[in-house]
């Protein structure tokens, strides 16, 4: 029987792994048609029948498709061989192979096809498999963070980003090691040998710097050169808008600085407003006795010469500004007011305005209705009072732009603040900023107050205490022999032990025993398994409490790993819900898309963060109460905050009863209660995914149909032939999607994976770009009228569809596919790899062991823990 | 197409019976017995730069209406007129990729993002016995575009701060101690992670012995560099005469300055053989510049979305021409200043400016305008192509004449093939 002939090439092979008996898979794993006595004649049968089939076209010699299917010495003990054969098995079981226009195989050849495949493919898969496995950046710097106690820490910039597969950033097999990585390592690891061991550093010495008014940043409309003084005009909050500050200054340490400024202001005759106030203010200060800011009253007319001393973090510098102005565009609803009072006051401006149109932002535009202005005779006929205001309306909707426009009017006519010159003298004092302060407490947290490292025995208790931390194992004494070798041989050659200990922080930190985890093959060790557990879980390494169940050999009973998982999935940091679901849903796309401005006008990081939040927040909800899997597909609640709620969702939030429902902040979602069989809540169709499968402007019905099978049912197509070109919507043409689709259905070839990807795609039609529910497509320009969605179909096993609503009912009523599918995923997450098809089967059945409970989600990722699955390599 | 020509020539050497050491043509190759078989060490161009600039270029302002030899001088040309004899335009080149500010990343790697660069094949090739095999620059604010994609697909970090490159150039005598002390401690780092590699490997299979093999072979290139750091280090750091000013041009009005200073620093760099392939990245945001005393009327960005507005574009143009002269006086740099042969930088360096943005006014990618010049390349002309003739050349084309030109053996970059006919 194959089973056995390919047990004796595995054992002799390379690798150890673990089998599943074939006798044992016979009697739990397969409900197949087949005995063992009659296994031979099976092969024979299965084998015979794929020759017959498939032959004509995928021998040597013609190769279709360049494929060759290779019966003759099938060598199941390889992985590219299995992996070959269960696309083999996945095109004959949906009939993709062999196409229909050739002889087809009966229905019961195709059984006895797939049923030898099956049986081959169980029999011949390991158990375990994962190739050596290396930290994620993710996974590094949260390790960093744990094992030295520093919070803050975060990866450089331009640190290599790690390969994604599907959507997963922890997998081993994409995980390379390229010198860049090794050297960005070992540049990180110096940097972080800094904060714990400082170099000595020269104390800074005081200067003056002198900054001409031209030696000022102007970042948009912030600010004017005229005559060699540096005017502000505008009062918004936003620094890039309405401020300036020296472009050549930065202060090189957190200290003291003196400011001496130089300044003029020009308030109009006859305009009544208040002395015009010149503030300056550090860009940062830690320091508590020296002021952040400082005002001076600048009286229109005369040259004012202030000094003050400011209190200015390292890199940080001064900005200056112009407070108390009368023009602000940041106040949107003022804004309106002014530019009504203004348009009241120049005539001329208004009907400017109407001639031009909008003009170009900026100084140019100003120049436009400058000219115009100038072109008016006397006695022009000034807009009516109405139209007027209209005006005034219309340009106060786009503020920012007309805002930027028109501060140019006061540039040039006032009021305005005028700055000459600046002088920065300093660092007169310097303080220990906040980082230097946080910096320092954690550095004495990892070193100690105050370590004695002339004594060997402590330098020693040092390096094993950390090297156990970081390589999450007991660390053996040649390890440690190795390391106070190192130390010694710097510290004698510098004469600082400092630097020895330095360089060993550097050492570790690029070391195999940290940078890779669970090596080797065969059971994970109860360290291993902690450690599996933590990055599981938390995404970092074991804290205290798994340390010790691990040295004390108790982790491993089944009792402990459950109660361990409730504890990590209780603990307030998310870090789990988050990881897993950015990679499972591919959540990442939300904050990189900016969508369409036709399908919403602002769109805010509280709509990303709101969508994305929801997400998380489901999870945990469904994790916390172990509520079933159905809820992630039909629930009677969505979480949700203002803007996402009410510009999305179209929720009604003045509806609810409750005063707290129907204030809703923008910044924090909150549950909120839905009809179960109603459109709104669950992962088809919350925004966040609807926009992830989306790009931004509009839908593709076959991306989110594959996206949903990949994803959420668990039975990805394959890839389609090269020579299909990809499908654009073309809205505007008679053609809807669904005609384009149509064509598909006609093509048996297509129409085998297409039965199961377009019903679920024309379903998800209704939700555009942004996830906002829609009866019709934007209308086309030149199109008479918009074209409605359609949404009914069938799914193959003959279920209606009229839309999304009766597919949620359909899962939500049948979620075994679900389950397994997120079960899957959750697998894959955790042990670095994809299961293969008996490691698949093995968890399907694991799974169903929770059918009855509905597939409760904290008993689902307690039974991906506990399985034989997550504790081998 | 060239390749017909060449046999050609060579047919007709040969029939005239004569035995020619023929100057180096890269698609020549060993099948010649009696040509002289090209090498790394043989291929005239030894120095790549590669600038990419944010917002693209006005092409109105930058394309000629005339192709070929003969064209017009066009208001972002004007600063280049000098050099005109030793650059060559490409109008309509560009790589077939999607729109958008994220597939500017297409620039030097071709239709697929991630896909090892240009500058990165070239360096693989004649970075070697450099301190740094290659130096990527960025004036402006660090972006979200990339630029420099390594062979394993990584994005490779910008510097933007002029003292940060300087410093690992020309280091001072305290850094470059402090420098030397991390380097030659770092050596024997990486001897006790070798020795826990070892061990480890000892515990290991087969397959995860191969895949521990990328740990040991990133660990040695990581000594070659820093053993190649040390000897540098050690050689003593050339004098040379250059100020950086007292401050870092961060401010964003101030980037035009980092600009010129990347430029010269990459001048210096090459001069000194520190590095034999640079890029630089032109950012640009909102920042509101001053040239010649007038202050832009809109930020830099706001420009670039000029929307057909001749104000805008005017204002525009200025900018971009600020670009030209940066590059024009890089140029002279490289004229002025010589090889180990005592040869104009010029003549074995090649210069190319372009971008990954065809239009900012649109984020359309399409037809992407190039500027290539020096490097022993022929030059003069404004070639021309149609970027919607589905089969016409395209900017990858380009590519394979520059890697051939560099001695690199292939005749494909990302999805396209052959060089680039009529040139080079």
């Amino acid at each position: 029987m194959g089973s056995r002939m390919s047990l004796d090439v595995w054992t002799t092979g390379p690798k150890r792994m673990k089998f599943k008996s074939s006798l044992v898979l016979m009697l739990v794993g397969c409900s197949c048609v087949f005995s063992a006595g009659t296994a031979n004649a099976e092969e024979q049968t299965g084998a015979a029948l794929l020759r017959q089939y498939c032959m004509d076209c995928h021998d040597e010699s013609i190769a279709e498709g360049e494929f060759v299917l290779e019966l003759d010495h099938l060598d199941w003990s390889r992985s590219s061989i299995r992996h070959e054969m269960e696309r083999v098995h996945q095109f004959v079981s949906k009939g993709i192979m062999p196409p229909s226009d050739a002889d087809v195989p009966t229905r019961a050849e195709k059984r006895t096809i797939l049923a030898w495949l099956d049986g081959q493919l169980r029999d011949s898969s390991p158990i375990g498999g994962m190739t050596l496995r290396r930290l994620s950046s993710r996974e590094y710097a949260n390790s960093v963070r744990s094992v030295f106690g520093l919070s803050s820490f975060e990866l450089p910039v331009g640190f290599p980003p790690d390969n994604v597969l599907d959507g997963f950033d922890n997998q081993s097999n994409t995980l390379v090691m390229a010198a860049s990585h090794l050297e960005a390592f070992a540049e990180t690891a110096a940097g972080i040998a800094d904060q714990m061991f400082p170099p000595p550093t020269k104390p800074i010495q005081p200067r003056s710097y002198q900054v001409p008014a031209k030696d000022l940043v102007v970042s948009y409309s912030s600010a004017m050169l005229v005559d060699g003084a540096m005017r502000l005009a505008s009062s918004g909050a936003n620094i890039r808008r309405h401020a300036t500050w020296p472009s050549k200054f930065e202060a090189p340490a957190s200290g003291v600085y003196e400011v001496s400024v130089v300044a003029r202001s020009l308030v109009p005759d006859g305009l009544d407003v208040p002395v015009p106030i010149l503030r300056m203010e550090s860009s940062g200060t830690s320091a508590k006795a020296t002021s952040s800011f400082a005002e001076t009253p600048v009286p229109s007319g005369e040259t004012t010469t202030a000094t003050f001393v400011l209190g200015i973090d390292r890199g940080g510098t001064v900005q200056f500004r112009y407070p108390n102005g009368p023009f602000d565009y940041d106040d949107k609803e003022g804004f309106q007011e002014t530019m009504r009072t203004m348009l009241a006051a120049d005539p001329r401006l208004a009907l400017a305005w109407k001639q031009v149109g909008d003009p170009p932002r900026g100084g140019s535009g100003w120049d436009r209705l400058k000219l115009a202005m100038a072109g008016f005779e006397d006695d022009f006929v000034p807009l009516p009072d109405s139209e007027r205001d209209q005006i005034a309306d219309q340009i106060a909707k786009d503020s920012v732009s007309s805002g930027e426009t028109l501060v140019y009017k006061y540039f040039e006519q006032g009021p305005y603040v005028a700055i000459e010159s600046v002088t920065i003298r300093g660092p007169v004092s310097t303080y220990a900023d906040k980082s230097q302060l946080r910096s320092r407490s954690e550095r004495e947290r990892f070193v100690g107050r105050s370590a004695d490292w002339t004594d060997a025995d402590h330098v020693r208790s040092f390096l094993l205490g950390f090297m156990k931390k970081l390589y999450r194992r007991p660390v053996i004494d040649a390890e440690v022999d190795a390391y106070c070798q190192l130390v010694q041989r710097e510290a004698k050659a510098s004469g600082a032990v400092d630097r020895g200990l330095h360089l060993a922080v550097r050492t570790a930190l690029i070391s195999p025993s940290f940078l890779y985890r669970e090596v080797g093959s065969g059971t994970l060790d109860e360290f291993e398994l902690a450690s599996r557990l933590s990055f599981f879980l938390t995404s970092g390494p074991p804290d205290a409490q798994l340390t010790r169940l691990a040295e004390a050999r108790e982790l491993s009973s089944e009792e402990t790993l459950r109660e361990q998982v409730q504890r990590l999935l209780q603990s307030e940091d998310v870090r789990f819900v988050k990881d897993f679901a950015n990679a499972w849903l591919g959540l990442d796309t939300v904050d990189r898309l900016m969508p369409d401005t036709q399908l919403i006008k602002r769109f805010t990081a509280d709509h990303r963060n709101g969508m994305k939040n929801e997400v998380y927040e489901t999870l945990k909800f469904a994790i916390g109460a172990n509520r079933p899997v159905k809820d992630l597909i039909a629930p009677d609640f969505v979480f949700t905050n203002g803007v996402v709620g009410r510009e999305i969702y179209e929720i009604d939030f003045d509806a609810f009863e409750n005063k707290k429902d129907r204030k809703p902040s923008n910044k924090d979602v909150r549950r909120y209660p839905v009809p179960a069989d109603g459109w709104r809540g669950g992962l088809l169709t919350m925004p966040a995914v609807m926009m992830a499968t989306a790009n931004g402007v509009d839908t593709q019905p076959v991306l989110r149909g594959v996206w949903v099978l990949g994803n959420i049912l668990g039975s990805p197509p394959p890839e389609p032939p090269k020579a299909v070109p990809a499908l654009t919507p073309d809205t505007a043409g008679a053609s809807t999607p669904r005609e384009l689709l149509a064509r598909h259905m006609a093509e048996s070839s297509c129409a085998a994976c297409h039965r199961d990807i377009d019903p679920i795609g024309f379903v998800l039609e209704s939700f555009d770009a942004v996830g906002r529910w829609r009866d019709k497509y934007p209308k086309a320009a030149k199109a008479k009228k918009a074209i409605a969605v359609e949404t009914n179909g069938q799914l193959p096993d003959g279920t209606p569809l009229s839309d999304v609503t009766d597919l949620k009912k359909h899962l939500a009523s049948q979620p075994e596919p679900v389950a397994r599918c997120l079960a899957e995923k959750l697998m894959t997450y955790a042990t670095g790899r994809k299961p293969n098809y008996a490691e698949r089967q093995m968890l399907a059945e694991e799974v169903g062991t929770l059918k009855d409970d509905g597939y409760p989600i904290r008993d689902l990722v307690e039974a991906i823990v506990l399985s034989e699955l997550f504790q081998v390599k | 197409m060239m390749n017909l020509i060449h046999d050609g020539r060579r047919t007709l050497l040969k029939s005239a019976g004569v035995t020619l050491a023929l100057p180096m043509l890269p698609s020549l190759g060993s099948e010649t017995a009696s040509a002289p078989v090209p090498d790394a060490g043989d291929s005239k161009a030894k120095r790549l730069v590669c600038v990419g600039s944010n917002l693209g270029l006005y092409r109105k302002a930058l394309y000629p209406e005339r192709s070929g030899r003969g064209y017009e001088l066009t208001p972002l040309m004007k600063p280049l007129e000098t050099h005109r004899a030793d650059l060559t335009l490409f109008s309509g080149f560009d790589h077939r990729a999607s729109n958008g500010h994220k597939n500017w990343d297409n620039y030097l790697c071709g239709k697929q993002i991630g896909s090892v660069s240009l500058d990165q094949l070239v360096a693989a090739k004649v970075g070697g016995g450099t301190r740094l095999e290659s130096m990527q620059l960025c004036a402006g604010d660090i972006p979200q575009q990339r630029m420099v994609f390594s062979k394993q697909g990584v994005p490779l970090p910008m510097i933007n701060r002029p003292s940060v490159v300087y410093g690992k150039l020309f280091a001072s005598a305290d850094d470059r101690a402090r420098q030397g002390y991390l380097l030659r401690s770092g050596q024997s780092a990486l001897d006790v992670v070798q020795e826990d590699a070892r061990a480890l490997e000892r515990r290991l299979g087969n397959e995860d012995q191969r895949k521990l093999q990328e740990y040991f072979s990133s660990l040695r290139e990581l000594e070659t560099r820093m053993s190649r750091q040390l000897s540098h280090l050690a050689d003593g750091v050339e004098e040379v005469d250059y100020q950086l000013p007292a401050y870092d041009p961060m401010a964003p009005t101030l980037m035009l300055e980092c600009e010129q200073i990347m430029f010269d620093l990459m001048a210096l760099a090459l001069q000194t053989d520190s590095t034999r392939v640079a890029t630089l990245f032109i950012a640009g945001l909102g920042q509101v510049f001053t040239l010649d005393g007038e202050t832009m009327r809109a930020g830099y960005h706001a420009l670039s979305h000029h929307g057909n507005d001749p104000d805008l574009i005017r204002d525009l143009v200025r900018v971009e021409t600020e670009h030209m002269r940066c590059l024009a006086r890089f140029l002279s740099q490289l004229k002025e200043r010589t090889d180990e042969v005592g040869q104009p930088l010029l003549d074995s360096t090649v210069v190319m400016f372009g971008t990954g943005m065809g239009d900012a006014s649109r984020h359309s990618n399409r037809d992407l305008p190039t500027l290539i010049a020096g490097g022993g390349l022929s030059h003069g002309q404004h070639i021309a192509a149609d970027p919607t003739d589905d089969g016409g050349p395209q900017l990858g084309n380009v590519f394979v004449s520059l890697l051939q030109h560099f001695g690199v053996e292939t005749d494909g970059f990302s999805d396209v093939s052959g060089r680039v006919d009529h040139w080079a």
